[in-house]
């Protein structure tokens, strides 16, 4: 059996793979490429290498510094071409219809998207093949220890494979190839150039695990710097920045690990949404379960990356640039909490946005729940849209900010601010926030919701800006204007404590407080008006489809189109919609 | 042809509903077909033949019913029934940078078939829908009609028991519709079962052992075509009269009667709807010919299933 498996798991016993292997590398298109990278790398190689054994720099040392740029070159071709060749070609296919032929075959589907994963960019594949004796090169002259090659490119690959995934999740989800392609790309950016420089500042370190760079950092840097100078490195450079061990909770794991682990939930997590749109292409990305479980996931990766930090046991990471725990209190009991509010909040919208049922699937749960003989769909159907579970949703968020919060203030990072009446806010807002963000997907839809979002979301706080521009100091009418905001009424109740703690009771604070009492009220009569809303367009659905039950009924009452049948041809009535066969 | 008949049904949909949000595609269709039938599904656009067809593909998930294909529940065995349903989609592509033979290799491989087994499929196909000396040429370089035959071969690789062809015939030219007719007439004594959909009806009329006419979402009709073309035939025809004088004033005599539903006027000739048998029209003729008509030619035509579609979709509007 074990046998069987593995034969049939050899690429060419993959259809699919084959046929991107005879599509893609046919010699008249692919041998720009195959020269393009030949010519690139052997020149950035050669190079590299002259210069610097010319500069007195020993062999082994200058080929092993020609390890990061190669590995870059790699990244490119794979990561950047490779995952830009999946999404783009996973549209097209569905655009074609081809993918529905596909679908349509025996092949398992676990087969079939190995097929695309390695399939569609086996181009890709065959330009890293060819850098390989420059690797060599740099592994025989540079003695790298062979378990060394081994650890880089084994997470070198997790990572090309996670991005790839993310290629077939964008190909199965996207309807534009373009579209596919720039996000797919944009998200390989943002995770191997902008999160290392940016994010993980904020605390959210474990963003970085999605790269490879940890993994370099640990494993490729010791061979090229030495060890005494390694921390000078990783201090300067944010791309190296996680080569040490990683905090989870009260225990440490090797970036190696983590990596692996982040990575391999991740590729899990893009496998379920292509296998579910792979099995039908009307139904979610996910399931509300998978959602609510990745949600609780995050959460517990989130804390437990800064659990050194709120716990007050050590610096595991700079956090806002401060590397003394001691000087860290504001941070902590301000900047953490919201922070997490932010990003949490961001990850709703996102999960909300898949598994939120459009109108026109709310509908149709409606019509299978009647025909089942039950009151409303499931809770956990796709087509269920019911707002109980939003709640729940919100209540693991929040959930999560009260374990952080705590600790925070068991930590005492809260005495500071002595009996700050403000601390309140932040949870509330944010679970009436969360539940605010899941009822506008609802009761509004997709697109009507992109329009609140740009009106009310971020209109109030540029039109506050320019107020503010204007009378150069920051006063009421901006705190009003900028609360009609949830994303400013979350930041102003996150902040109060701070205020009240630095400012007293002053003009700018009393103008905050305001801002944040109106945001709060306003924010509830969104709310309220949305649930009235919502439960409105629920029994109009309700009525409609019971009443198109009732007139279809009528409908095909099998004497009047018999009548019909016997008007139109002057034959002997045959029942319709039965046998009606002679 | 009459299909052979068997206690399993090699199709059976129950309570069939497609609902696309407030617009109900298909509406609660039942449906049963048996082995070796060539079941026509004709409508106008918009009638659900194509959702219908996808529900059945499992390209489209239906809001509820139930399909048994051979016995087996189509949602419940989805893998199973792939292995016995052919689908050949409405304007069906071909892979464009993929040799004809590669494009059907993959699905021959698809499929399971090796090695010399595989090729011998693939040229056995190529052969059946004659593309043989096309083997080479790209996707991309094929006609409107050699994609769809194509096409066709693709879905005929596994020998399918049950075919679901969409809009097959769009694009092919006469001889390739002769082939088809032939290669569908070959499978249904082979014993699959086909569901063939169209709105050129006079495809179906020359394909089809049964028909069925959907409007709007409804099954308004079917059975064989024997029996539903021949109570058309009785009942309303289509007459080509060709005058020798002014055929708007013998258009306008013709308006007038209570036998005649649709008058077209076309340079000197007049295609009239007519509703009566044949002693009916032997009587309109006398009749035009007692008035002076000068006719040079009196040409009932049998209208086909495009007629039965029109009356059953008239009435269904009033």
């Amino acid at each position: 059996m074990i046998a069987a498996a593995l034969h049939g798991a050899l690429p060419w016993r993959n259809p699919v793979f084959v046929r991107f292997w005879r599509s893609r590398l046919r010699l008249r298109r692919s041998v720009f490429w195959y020269l393009l990278t030949l010519i690139v790398t052997t020149f950035i190689v050669t190079l590299t290498y002259i210069v610097q054994t010319n500069t007195g720099t020993p062999p082994q040392d200058a080929a092993r510094s020609l390890w990061i740029p190669l590995l870059i070159i790699q990244g490119l071709i794979l990561m950047f071409k490779g995952t830009g060749s999946v999404a783009a070609g996973l549209i097209q296919d569905k655009i074609d219809q081809t993918l529905d032929y596909q679908r349509l075959t025996p092949v398992a589907p676990l087969r079939n998207l190995l097929g695309y994963l390695f399939g569609l960019p086996v181009l890709e594949y065959v330009m890293f093949a060819l850098t390989l004796p420059h690797l060599a090169f740099v592994v025989v002259v540079g003695n790298v220890p062979v378990a060394t090659l081994i650890s880089v490119y084994f997470s070198f690959f997790v990572c090309v494979v996670l991005y790839h995934m993310t290629g077939i999740a964008a190909g199965m989800v996207m309807r534009r190839w373009i579209w596919g392609y720039m996000l797919s790309i944009l998200l390989v950016l943002v995770v191997n150039v902008i999160l290392p420089t940016f994010i993980a500042q904020l605390g959210l370190k474990f963003f970085q695990y999605l790269s490879v760079w940890p993994v370099i950092g640990q494993k490729v840097l010791p061979l090229i710097v030495p060890e005494s100078a390694i921390a000078g490195v990783t201090s300067r450079n944010p791309y190296f920045a996680t080569s040490g061990d990683v905090p989870f909770f009260n225990w440490t794991l090797s970036p190696f690990v983590f990596t692996l682990l982040l990575q391999g939930a991740l590729i899990a997590t893009f496998g379920t949404m292509a296998h579910r749109r792979w099995k039908s292409s009307t139904r979610h990305s996910l399931s509300k379960g998978y959602a609510l479980g990745f949600l609780a996931g995050f959460i517990v990766v989130l804390i437990g990356n800064v659990w050194p930090i709120i716990t007050r046991q050590y610096m595991p990471f700079a956090l806002f640039g401060e590397r003394n725990l001691e000087n860290l209190g504001e941070v902590v009991a301000i900047g953490l909490p919201l922070v997490y509010v932010y990003v949490v909040w961001l990850l709703c919208i996102v999960l909300f946005s898949i598994v939120i049922p459009t109108h026109h699937s709310y509908v149709r749960g409606i019509r299978r729940a009647m025909k089942l003989g039950r009151p409303a769909a499931r809770m956990l159907d796709d087509d269920a849209g019911t707002v109980s579970f939003y709640a729940i949703f919100t209540a693991v968020a929040v959930g999560g900010f009260a374990v952080l919060f705590n600790e925070i203030s068991v930590a005492g990072f809260l005495e500071p601010f002595g009996e700050a009446e403000h601390f309140w806010r932040l949870p509330v807002v944010f679970a009436l926030v969360l539940f605010y963000t899941a009822l506008l997907l609802q009761a509004l839809g997709g697109r009507p919701t992109v329009l609140v979002v740009l009106l009310l979301w971020f209109l109030p706080i540029l039109a506050a800006i320019v107020v503010s521009a204007a009378q150069s100091n920051f006063g009421m009418a901006q705190s009003v204007i900028g609360s009609f905001s949830p994303i400013a009424v979350v930041f102003a109740s996150g902040m109060l404590p701070l205020g009240a703690f630095e400012m007293g009771a002053d003009r700018e604070l009393s103008a905050a407080l305001v801002g944040a009492n109106v945001g709060l009220a306003v924010l509830v009569v969104q709310i309220a008006a949305l649930w009235l809303h919502w439960n409105r367009r629920r029994r109009e659905y309700d009525a409609l489809c019971r009443a198109r039950e009732e007139s279809h009924s009528a409908e095909i009452d099998e004497k009047e189109l018999r009548d019909v049948v016997e008007d139109v041809l002057g034959a002997a009535p045959e029942p319709v919609n039965e046998a009606a066969r002679s | 042809m009459e299909p052979a008949r068997t206690e399993t049904p090699a199709l059976d949909i129950r309570n069939l509903r497609v609902d696309y949000g407030a617009f109900t595609a298909v509406h609660d269709l039942s449906l049963t077909l048996m082995p070796g039938e060539i079941f026509g599904l004709a409508g106008p656009n918009g009638a659900g033949k194509t959702s219908t067809i996808r529900v059945l593909a499992t390209l489209l998930e239906p809001t509820y019913g139930e399909v048994d294909v051979a016995g087996r529940d189509l949602f419940e065995e989805t893998d199973r029934a792939h292995e016995v349903i052919g689908y050949m989609p409405d304007l069906a592509p071909v892979i464009p940078d993929l040799k004809v033979w590669e494009f059907l290799d993959l699905y021959a491989h698809s499929h399971g078939f090796k090695g010399g087994e595989k090729r011998a499929r693939v040229d056995a196909c190529l052969e059946k829908v004659r593309l043989t000396d096309k083997r080479n040429v790209y996707g991309r370089a094929l006609s409107r009609g050699m994609t769809q035959r194509v096409v066709l071969a693709k879905t005929l690789l596994h020998e399918p028991k049950l075919l679901l062809l969409d809009e097959p015939a769009s694009g092919m030219d006469p001889i390739a519709r002769r082939d088809l007719r032939r290669i569908l007439e070959e499978l249904a004594d082979g014993g699959a079962t086909i569901l063939i959909s169209s709105h050129i009806l006079s495809e179906l009329s020359d394909m089809c052992t049964s028909v069925g006419i959907m409007h709007l979402g409804r099954l308004l009709r079917y059975g064989p075509k024997e029996q539903v073309l021949g109570e058309i035939d009785e009942e309303r025809t289509q007459i080509r009269i060709e005058v020798l004088e002014d055929a708007e004033t013998v258009a306008v005599r013709l308006e007038s009667r209570d036998d005649v539903d649709a008058v077209r006027v076309e340079g000197r000739r007049i295609v009239v709807g007519f509703r009566g048998d044949r002693a009916a029209r032997a009587r309109l003729l006398r009749e035009l010919l007692s008035e002076d008509v000068s006719i040079s030619a009196f040409t009932p035509e049998r209208s086909g299933i495009e007629s039965l579609l029109m009356s059953l979709i008239d009435e269904d509007r009033r």
